[in-house]
């Protein structure tokens, strides 16, 4: 997670004036497959006479981060925090308003024709819901033949037999390639998504709750499936998400979002165990456990308030202010940075609580020090 | 032991359609005690709302129909007589439900809403003079309801409530349109609640906080509760008793902390194996699917996705509710009536297990200990 000096000055004119770069760039192994920086996707909103746009929804803003081969990157989040936009402007399926996303190093914010068409089959995805994201008036094995005609892979006898191969890798019954999606139960048809997302052999997919719609003892297969697949294919996986306990046990990294930006990015286990941000706190504390000893990861003392702003309308300062826990006075003023205060995790908070803290603060500019933090915006 | 105030007993409910006859529920027998609140919690598709809608006389009939079966309400049938039913539900019984936007109508505000709640519940006697009258704003007591209506929003923890009476549903959060439904259940004093899935289309911090409001009410004001949900995370948070069920049958019956600590039902099991956790996920899952309802497999329910299925015993024999332990029930044929808890811990680790690889016979033992 690295991020130019010049590219926070020039997008954070409202936050900390020109603040030293405190990213560093995540020392990983290998180049990141995706490379995602400064990423924005407004939404324009109309009203009054003529439908004029009067503001911005802002989505998703100034977002970075990177994904590296092979790893799940989760991103969490309640409804309306710009998730899924997230997730479809990176998969080129939304254009983004600013901000540039690299894949395979190379910048794909605005390829297009022939080069966005060969991108397409290195990017796939799986939908919510699969009742929707499956034509109702088309066999199984035409729904999966589909991306391979499109992108003209082998001959027509070598499509059906590959078919039968995605259909075997789903574990799905051959025979299925005859049916209608409405003959599949929810499990099944999700399957059928994902064999129609790997049938082009991507090498990106983007999982966008991809189990919400199911009951539980379905989404363990689907989830141990999806796991399977990633071994065997190699694949790298964007999966958007609101559930914690699913995140923690499939991700190797994730970010937390709220309204539009990353609150908090670390490691699965480092987050789960070593929350660094008020508003992971309280996703943790508001996570219904199953098993006793679910309690003791679980921030204690923990009070969880307030419901998620319009973002039409967002709060000024931090963008959890309104619902934070450690609120203090600079935080409806001063915009925090999301900053790396340990290596790999990166949160976005002017308070933070015990060692942390300290760092926080020596990683902010002079001007807007702890005390007069405040001040500083006034001026 | 009191009486209970609810007593579900042996309730079947089947639904005519063009596919043919669906048996959805399947002598369903449960009971809640006064000040009680029990959690039904099953998959979709098992009969969680069709028994909270028997018990609330809104099942739509036909295609619906009682075919067998007593609930009874402090001890009075109400399948019996249906005049007894509707006074009962008006004056005593309240509903929440999953999707607050279906339930509210956008036209209205809220304080309309309210009071025409607080007005009507339970009356059947309404001249259209009335209606006529209160519609124009000339309501009796207006200004008693009002007030009412207040102070339960304001108690529900909707800042400003004066104002909120004022707006219509879309001006509202998902939350707050929740904590709406939830003051206009309340509006009537009921002394018991049914709330059908009430936080599933919420987030987890708002869930949290509603699941706190609704226990605060429920202790405060000592209310029963049937509460219908998919998730036994949320049971756990909110349930004194569980009740598992599947496929239109109670499999399991406990109070809540023995159903997570050792379950015993193979279904019970497999459902909370299925549940990613803080702590890890086995990601076992349960093979198959819910039975066609048009054609139940024969003997128990479950057993064509049963890990611990006996050919002959399961398949053949209809299997009953066996007492295990103080509080236990489970419908399984792995159990014996009357036997011991320890004992059925331990079968339910050798067989009941979802593990494909090696069988962890502890692993009972030494949840059962917590």
């Amino acid at each position: 997670m690295s991020t130019d000096s010049s590219d926070l000055a020039e997008t954070s004119s409202s936050s900390a004036g020109d603040r030293r770069p405190t990213h560093r760039a995540m020392e990983k192994s290998g180049a990141p497959l995706v490379s995602v920086r400064n990423l924005k996707k407004y939404y324009p909103v109309s009203g009054g006479v003529f439908s004029r746009s009067k503001s911005n929804v802002k989505a998703v803003d100034r977002v970075s981060f990177d994904i590296f081969p092979g790893e799940t990157f989760a991103i969490v989040g309640e409804s309306g925090c710009g998730k899924t936009t997230l997730g479809k402007t990176v998969a080129r399926l939304y254009e983004a308003t600013g901000g540039t996303i690299k894949f395979d190093e190379r910048d794909i914010t605005d390829v297009d024709g022939k080069q966005l068409r060969q991108l397409r089959r290195d990017i796939q995805v799986v939908y919510q819901d699969p009742s929707s994201s499956l034509n109702p008036r088309r066999r199984i094995g035409n729904i999966i033949r589909e991306p391979l005609d499109v992108h003209n892979v082998g001959t027509k006898s070598e499509r059906r037999e590959r078919v039968a191969d995605l259909l075997e890798m789903v574990d799905l019954p051959v025979e299925f390639r005859h049916r209608h999606p409405s003959a599949l139960s929810g499990g099944q048809k999700q399957r059928v998504a994902i064999a129609r997302a790997i049938a082009v052999e991507p090498k990106f997919v983007v999982l966008d709750e991809p189990t919400s719609a199911l009951d539980v003892s379905v989404q363990a297969k689907v989830i141990s499936l999806l796991d399977d697949l990633q071994d065997e294919l190699g694949l790298t996986y964007l999966l958007i998400s609101h559930d914690l306990s699913l995140v923690k046990n499939v991700a190797d990294r994730i970010g937390v979002m709220y309204l539009g930006n990353f609150m908090e990015v670390a490691d699965s286990r480092e987050l789960f165990e070593n929350p660094l941000n008020p508003y992971t706190e309280q996703l943790l504390s508001a996570v219904p456990v199953i098993e006793s000893h679910e309690r003791s990861l679980k921030p204690s003392a923990v009070e969880v308030q307030g419901e998620t702003p319009d973002p039409q309308n967002p709060p000024s300062g931090c963008p959890f202010n309104p619902r934070c826990h450690h609120r203090f006075d600079a935080c409806d003023s001063v915009e925090p940075e999301l900053v790396e205060v340990e290596p790999g995790h990166l949160t976005r908070c002017l308070h933070d609580p015990g060692e942390k803290r300290k760092e926080v603060i020596q990683a902010m500019p002079k001007d807007v020090a702890f005390e007069d933090r405040k001040g500083s915006r006034q001026d | 032991m009191t009486d209970p105030i609810l007593d579900v007993h042996d309730l079947s409910v089947s639904f005519d359609t063009y596919e043919g006859r669906h048996d959805v529920l399947n002598g369903v027998n449960f009971t809640i005690n006064e000040g009680e609140t029990v959690a039904l919690v099953g998959e979709t598709g098992c009969g969680k709302s069709v028994t909270a809608r028997s018990v609330m006389g809104t099942l739509p009939r036909p295609p619906g129909d009682i075919t067998s079966g007593k609930i009874r309400y402090h001890g009075d049938n109400l399948l019996a007589d249906e005049d007894a039913h509707e006074q009962v539900k008006g004056d005593q019984m309240s509903m929440i439900f999953q999707d607050p936007m279906t339930y509210l109508s956008p036209v209205y505000p809220v304080g309309s809403m309210m009071a025409d709640v607080a007005t009507y519940s339970g009356r059947k006697d309404v001249s259209s003079w009335e209606i006529l009258k209160s519609f124009l704003g000339h309501r009796e007591n207006a200004e008693e309801i009002r007030e009412r209506s207040i102070e339960l929003l304001d108690r529900m923890r909707i800042p400003d409530p004066e104002g909120t009476l004022d707006r219509y549903p879309v001006e509202l959060s998902g939350g707050m349109r929740q904590r709406v439904i939830i003051a206009m259940a309340l509006i009537n004093e009921p002394e018991f609640l049914i709330a059908d899935e009430p936080t599933t289309a919420l987030d987890v911090t708002v869930q949290d906080q509603i699941l706190d409001l609704l226990r605060e009410r429920v202790t405060e004001q000592n209310l029963s509760m049937l509460y219908i949900t998919h998730n036994l995370g949320v049971a756990r948070e909110i349930a004194d008793r569980i009740c598992i069920m599947y496929a239109g049958e109670i499999v399991e019956v406990g109070r809540t902390e023995e159903i997570f600590d050792a379950p015993l039902h193979p279904y019970t099991r497999g459902l909370l194996d299925s549940i990613p956790k803080l702590t890890g996920f086995e990601g076992s899952g349960i093979d198959g699917q819910i039975p066609d309802y048009t054609n139940p497999p024969s003997g128990c329910r479950f057993h064509p996705r049963c890990p611990a299925v006996m050919r002959g015993t399961c398949d053949m024999e209809p299997v009953e509710h066996y007492a295990v332990g103080e509080d236990r029930t489970v419908a399984c044929h792995l159990y014996e009536d009357g036997m011991e808890f320890e004992e059925a811990a331990a079968i339910a680790a050798d067989e009941a297990t979802y593990d494909n690889e090696e069988p962890q016979p502890a692993e009972a033992g030494v949840r059962s200990k917590q």
